[in-house]
């Protein structure tokens, strides 16, 4: 019974684990979503939906996982997306936890924080601290939109988790 | 909360913000494009993952983009649609060989008119929303000879450097980056000056050649080619065109608009000059030394990259077949 237990933590874990990695691989696919020039980020509504309804230590990790692999793709400094959406993935978990009620509007609200405090990082620190010329372009063409775009799949994400999360949350409690 | 903090997994999540401080101390350090070990495991691991993908996603819009073409024809005559998707598979396959055939033909005219370069082809595997100039990672790296700012090619011209290394995979950033510095010179007229990416013509695939002299006859149309100075990438290469000239804003010197010869936002197969004739990292030390110094020496900086005025007054032969 205790072993069977620990199966299904396992492949719990693991399923996120390998959501991450698909969506890290989808999200960095040449030409895969591209509209009007703009594709979405899907690792930080996923990171946050798994942190809504797996709570903030584990939201926090996979915050991390999944930072680390926004910083692979884009070759930014490593490590800083991983930290940043670290702390906002524990944030999400921590309001779910205590102030918040984990539906679809919930979802949407911290996965919109999520992604502009992650958007307005990544601009002031790679953009606008070295005082490149025509920067505010770079907001209205790149960062709004991948925020609005990304934004717009947060749902699906949201459904997803909710369904693998309350699976497990069944199959665990039935042990 | 007191709880929590006294908890391990306080403990662990704080291991956690340390070990992700030091990544970035370390990245932001290190002089090397290689990555670190941590980049590179999770490179390793999602770089043949990207490829298939890749494959998968330009698999598909290749068959999508057939279908929605058949459709109309489809309305006319269904039997006729069937013999034409017949020979349109044919004449996509027959297009797509021919078109890989003349870019070998042009890497080889490449090659024969430098027998110094070495190359590696290469085809992008991914691009990140977060990047919004262009750069892209290629399926190459340092198991196939790939490093640290090799220049990355088309057979149309310059694409950009690699600036991140991986086992499998590089990183590539491109003349629209605003952190890139190519010296640069006009093929009609030999004025020098400096291509750079601008974060505001970026979107549009365009860059900008700075440090232009005040009383150089840069003309729109002029042909933009690397000047080789630095060592960072050969003599040579075609950039661009220029397609506006007007007086910078903050200096003496003009300012062009270039259209970069090669399509970069959407380019798909590359080719990476591993090695070439007076490449930077191919001196010895003695010999950058004495390059170095002869560049200060001749234009009075430190830096000969960022510096147009160490470039030859002999305009260099154009290579690539755009030229």
């Amino acid at each position: 019974m205790q072993q069977r237990k620990k199966l299904y933590h396992i492949l719990k874990w693991s399923s996120y684990v390998l959501l991450i990695i698909i969506a890290y691989v989808l999200q960095t696919t040449t030409s895969l979503f591209v509209i009007f020039g703009v594709k979405p980020l899907l690792l930080a509504p996923l990171a946050v939906c798994i942190a809504m309804f797996e709570g903030e230590f584990a939201g926090a990790i996979f915050g991390a996982v999944a930072g680390l692999f926004c910083d692979l793709g884009s070759g930014q400094l490593f490590g800083s997306n991983g930290l940043v959406l670290m702390l906002c993935c524990f944030a999400a978990g921590l309001l779910v936890h205590v102030l918040m009620r984990p539906t679809l509007l919930t979802c949407m609200i911290l996965s919109g924080g999520t992604l502009l405090l992650r958007g307005m990082f990544d601009f002031f620190f790679n953009l606008a601290l070295w005082d490149y010329d025509g920067i505010s372009r770079v907001l209205l063409t790149n960062i709004f939109p991948v925020i609005l775009y990304s934004l717009a799949v947060t749902p699906l994400f949201y459904l997803l988790i909710k369904k693998l999360s309350a699976r497990f949350e069944g199959l665990l409690t039935l042990e | 909360m007191q709880d929590f903090i006294k908890s391990w997994r306080f403990k662990v999540l704080i291991a956690l913000v340390i070990v992700l401080v030091a990544f970035m101390i370390r990245g932001a350090t290190s002089e090397e494009g290689l990555a670190g070990f941590t980049s590179q495991l999770m490179s390793t691991i999602t770089a043949p993952l990207q490829k298939i993908s890749s494959s998968i996603a330009h698999g598909a819009t290749e068959f999508f983009s057939q279908f929605v073409n058949a459709s109309s024809i489809k309305e006319e005559n269904e039997e006729l649609q069937a013999q034409i998707n017949e020979l349109n598979q044919k004449l996509v396959d027959y297009e797509k060989i021919k078109a890989e055939n003349e870019q070998y033909k042009q890497f080889l005219e490449i090659k024969e008119l430098n027998p110094d370069y070495q190359f590696e082809t290469a085809t992008v595997i991914g691009r990140d929303p977060n990047e919004r100039f262009g750069s892209f990672t290629i399926d190459k790296g340092s198991l196939h000879g790939v490093s640290f700012e090799d220049p990355v090619i088309t057979s149309a011209g310059l694409v950009g450097r690699v600036y991140e290394v991986g086992l499998t995979s590089s990183k590539v950033m491109t003349i629209l980056d605003v952190s890139t510095n190519v010296g640069a010179y006009d093929s009609q007229t030999q004025d020098t000056g400096i291509v750079t990416g601008y974060a505001g013509l970026a979107d549009q695939g365009l860059c900008r050649m700075i440090y232009i002299d005040r009383e150089s006859s840069v003309a729109v149309g002029d042909l933009i080619t690397t000047s080789g100075s630095g060592g960072t990438y050969p003599q040579g290469l075609v950039i661009g065109t220029v397609t506006d000239i007007r007086p910078d804003d903050h200096s003496v010197s003009l300012v062009a608009t270039i259209q970069p010869a090669e399509d970069i936002l959407n380019v798909k197969d590359v080719v990476v000059i591993t090695s070439f004739l007076g490449q930077k990292s191919s001196l010895s030390d003695e010999e950058q030394a004495e390059g170095s110094s002869d560049a200060e020496a001749a234009s009075g900086t430190t830096a000969p990259e960022a510096t147009a005025s160490s470039e030859t007054t002999t305009p260099p032969e154009t290579t690539t077949p755009a030229a």
